[in-house]
């Protein structure tokens, strides 16, 4: 069942499934091809892409936290030239559509990268990267260089500070979409050197964040959302729909079991085709013959109640 | 890549400080070569600890493939844990290999364990140099051709001139606190040691953590010369450090 996942327009994406990786996760398309059938998530997000090439950041990148990761790349990448030339044809050959993620390093930047991709059949939409410190003024205006140029639809991917802010500044520059929210940044000790290492937190522990997030912006804002963060289970991703997001990117839980993103997309794939309009939420979980037992015992129970105060003494 | 679930059959203690874990996997897994390893995960699924850890081959025995792990881990026979792989490339050997050195620089020399069978076998000569800590790793079990050598904090060991101006090629594995600025080091002492260092004679076998084994998250990415990157991932673990852009001397 397709579906638009960004707000109506001339440009708007349509995907078959509400699930996708999140920036980076399934790199530039040619990861896990072996063990995640790729035609069940509803469209890809590359790893992130910036204008000009850059470099792997120095020392200890990954730190193991309890219940979760610190990450600190440096977002390395060849640039937009480049990248497009190694996985067009991977991008053009894959079976859902293909979003490309831009790190919002300048205006300049993001304007060039927007009419590079442009000219791309292989890119469907864009995902512009803001980074966590940024105003809402200058949010607005990268999202409205993106915008100006190109045709594609142009998804915002927010920080969670100042969420609120920043989501009506990208809605108000037109973008189609506002993906909420990027793994929030931290500092933790690396047991191999010792050193203190900031980077960006990923792991469950995130999603309520996130979660209270996507319920706050899905009623301050009229554009689709996408809700990111800490989900690691297929309750999580329903959780992220019932707070009012369109769709749902999955982040690192993939690297620690690769079939559960595929598994997330198969159960909101049936969500979205068999919820009725207006249920309440537990009628549409997996537990909802569950439910049903539980309720026709208690029907049960009360039958024999009422016959067992009905039978003369 | 594949992910499959093996069942740890039996365990054997090696020392205080070392196991190893016999797993029964399927035919493709038990094809690991030396140089590739696995990335494991203990069940019944749990988030902590979060990341899979990298396991080593040291053997492989009709589907049974035995795993070197740390003597501090707790497991049991008939255990259950998943395990994704291949993580790299198997270790690439001149074809005129006649002597081989093997440095295990304040870290276990696991990465090594299967190569040597695979190097015994082909009647080349296998020096094993343990360095620092690595000191501690028991050595009985290893064949009675590989020459051990023990090397003190500092990668000083007796005729280590000679050494080095003999092996054909060699691979060094350092501990993970200064993995950039070890590699450095063992750099130096072959520079120093030899006219010039060629290319494909000194491969740095990197340990980084990978979060996901398979080249997505850049968390073990190298810098090489030249402004190239290397996934160690996918293209190592074992890189020739002749073309990495080792940092500078502290």
């Amino acid at each position: 069942m397709a579906f638009e996942i960004t707000r109506p327009g001339k440009s708007s994406l349509i995907v078959e499934s509400p699930v996708m990786p999140m920036a980076g996760i399934l790199g530039f398309g040619d990861v896990y091809r072996d063990l995640i059938q790729y035609e069940k998530l509803g469209a890809f997000v590359t790893a992130p892409v910036s204008y000009t090439p850059r470099s792997p950041a120095n020392g200890q990148r990954v730190v193991p936290l309890d219940a979760g990761l610190l990450l600190h790349t440096g977002l390395p990448n060849p640039g937009i030239s480049k990248v497009m030339g190694r996985y067009r044809s991977l991008w053009n050959s894959l079976p859902m559509p293909v979003i490309l993620h831009i790190v919002a390093t300048s205006l300049e930047h993001v304007r060039k990268c927007a009419s590079r991709a442009d000219a791309e059949n292989a890119v469907d939409a864009l995902e512009i990267g803001l980074n966590d410190d940024i105003e809402p003024d200058t949010a607005e205006q990268m999202i409205a260089a993106a915008v100006r140029n190109t045709e594609k639809p142009v998804l915002a991917r927010i920080p969670s500070q100042n969420a609120l802010e920043l989501a009506r500044a990208v809605a108000d520059a037109g973008a189609g979409a506002v993906v909420a929210c990027a793994p929030p940044r931290g500092v933790a000790r690396s047991p191999l050197s010792g050193r203190l290492v900031d980077g960006r937190v990923y792991g469950p522990t995130i999603k309520p964040v996130a979660l209270r997030l996507v319920n706050q912006l899905s009623r301050a804002i009229d554009i689709p959302i996408i809700g990111a963060g800490g989900i690691h289970s297929q309750q999580d991703a329903r959780d992220f729909m019932d707070a009012g997001a369109r769709a749902v990117q999955v982040d690192t839980a993939v690297w620690v079991q690769p079939k559960l993103i595929e598994y997330i997309a198969r159960d909101l794939g049936g969500l979205v085709v068999t919820r009725t309009v207006g249920a309440l939420p537990d009628e549409w979980h997996p537990g909802m013959g569950e439910t049903e037992r539980k309720a026709h015992e208690q029907q049960q129970s009360d039958a024999d109640d009422d016959s067992a105060q009905n039978t003369p003494r | 890549m594949k992910e499959i679930r093996a069942i740890i059959e039996r365990i054997t203690r090696l020392n205080e400080h070392y196991q190893w874990l016999h797993l029964a996997v399927d035919a493709f897994h038990a094809d690991i070569r030396a140089g590739q390893s696995l990335l494991a995960r203990r069940l019944p699924e749990r988030w902590d600890p979060y990341l899979r850890e990298q396991w080593w081959p040291v053997a492989t025995l009709n589907q049974m493939l035995i795993v070197e792990r740390s003597g501090a881990e707790v497991y049991e026979p008939g255990e259950i844990v998943s395990l994704m792989g291949f993580v790299g490339q198997p270790f690439r050997y001149k074809r005129t290999l006649r002597n081989v050195l093997l440095i295990a620089d304040n870290t276990p020399p696991s990465p090594f364990i299967m190569a040597i069978q695979t190097l015994l076998a082909n009647r080349i000569a296998v020096t094993l140099v343990l360095s620092g800590s690595a000191a501690n790793y028991p050595t009985a079990h290893l064949p009675p051709e590989v020459e051990v050598v023990v090397a003190d904090d500092h990668l000083n060991w007796s005729n280590r001139v000679m050494t080095v101006g003999w092996a054909d090629q060699v691979f060094a594995t350092v501990a993970g606190d200064d993995e950039m600025g070890r590699m450095n080091a063992i750099w130096r002492i072959f520079s120093e040691s030899r006219a010039e260092v060629p290319a494909n004679y000194l491969f740095g076998v990197f340990q980084p953590l990978l979060p996901c084994g398979a080249g997505a998250c850049a968390g073990c990415m190298l810098p090489l010369k030249q402004g190239e990157t290397a996934l160690v991932c996918m293209e190592g673990p074992a890189i020739d450090l002749s073309t990495v852009a080792l940092p500078a001397p502290y």
